[in-house]
């Protein structure tokens, strides 16, 4: 067994992540999935059109 | 935390691949009921066989097939909407592209629900850069009078765009070829990566220096990062389990993730 980081833990990280969730007012994972959804959006608008039937 | 000395089994090992150096490996992804199986049995022909993934009682398929003298693997992932990993399948798919290194990931689109389709794309294209899109069922986007730029499409998203019909085994050949250019390393994609939000990209910038310190991961810091603001205790499970860091020394984020 060998230390894979020589000045943290995975609990240091997971520590570190949790304070920096808990210091934002909106939740991030909300907005993790809200962007990703924006971005689809986004790119469906400029590639997607619809013929129109004469 | 503490790297093992004894490697754990890749999950390449875990299903069975057995690849050789010349032997590329392909994996297919895509929402349920986009006609990923029809792209797979279109492939791979008789060539192919199923069981369970291991541990789960969901359907793992691979086959494989001979192109310009060079064989590929492919492997069905399960079906699913998005990598975060709210179900067993997703967490299968993710941890697949994670951690066993596909040569090319193809992911399949339904035409039809094109904006609901690409967010899978878009989370696939944050794991790795080796990306086909193939923009199936384009028949009956046809038939539902929808037009998709194609060229359009390819220059937003930066992978190639290949466009099927897979029952009508429209656009095979080509998605082969692009198979092939791919994983050889004769086209070079650079799928676009989602810009977020400021609060987002601000606490990416505050975890990252801390993630960097993850050394022998063949992910993305900013990946990880992103699945740790997300809460996602899976992906720490998954973590552990596949580079053999010692998931004891991360108590309490389970209750975070709860409270989260």
């Amino acid at each position: 067994m060998r230390p894979l980081t020589p000045s943290g833990s995975l609990g240091d990280i997971c520590g570190k992540a949790e304070s920096v969730r808990n210091s934002k007012l909106n939740s991030l994972s909300d907005q993790i999935v809200a962007d990703i959804y924006g971005n689809a959006e986004l790119i469906t608008k400029q590639v997607l059109s619809k013929r129109k039937r004469i | 935390m503490i790297f093992s000395a004894e490697k754990k089994k890749s999950r390449k090992d875990q299903i069975g691949l057995s690849e050789t150096k010349s032997q590329f490996t392909i994996a297919l992804a895509g929402n349920p009921n986009v006609g990923k199986s029809t792209i797979f049995n279109a492939l791979t022909g008789l060539h192919q066989h199923t069981g369970n993934w291991p541990g789960k009682t969901v359907d793992n398929a691979q086959g494989d097939f001979q192109y310009r003298q060079k064989s590929f693997i492919i492997i069905d992932l399960p079906g699913t909407y998005s990598l975060l990993a709210h179900t067993v399948e997703e967490q299968i798919a993710r941890d697949f592209l994670c951690f066993a290194n596909p040569d090319v990931t193809v992911v399949v689109l339904d035409a039809t629900c094109l904006e609901r389709n690409l967010n899978l794309a878009l989370q696939v294209f944050e794991i790795t850069p080796k990306v086909i899109v193939c923009l199936n069922l384009m028949d009956e986007a046809q038939k539902k009078d929808l037009v998709i730029d194609l060229p359009s499409l390819e220059r937003e998203l930066g992978v190639p765009v290949i466009a099927t019909s897979a029952r009508q085994g429209e656009g095979l050949k080509e998605l082969r070829e692009k198979i092939y250019q791919v994983a050889t390393g004769a086209l070079q994609t650079r799928p676009r990566q989602i810009v977020y939000s400021s609060d987002v990209e601000e606490a990416v910038r505050d975890l990252l220096p801390h993630v960097e310190t993850i050394a022998n991961s063949p992910l993305s810091p900013r990946w990880i990062a992103l699945r740790l603001l997300d809460g996602d205790g899976s992906f720490l499970d998954s973590l552990s389990n596949y580079l053999s860091i010692d998931r004891a020394l991360s108590p309490g984020w389970e209750e975070s993730k709860c409270a989260h």
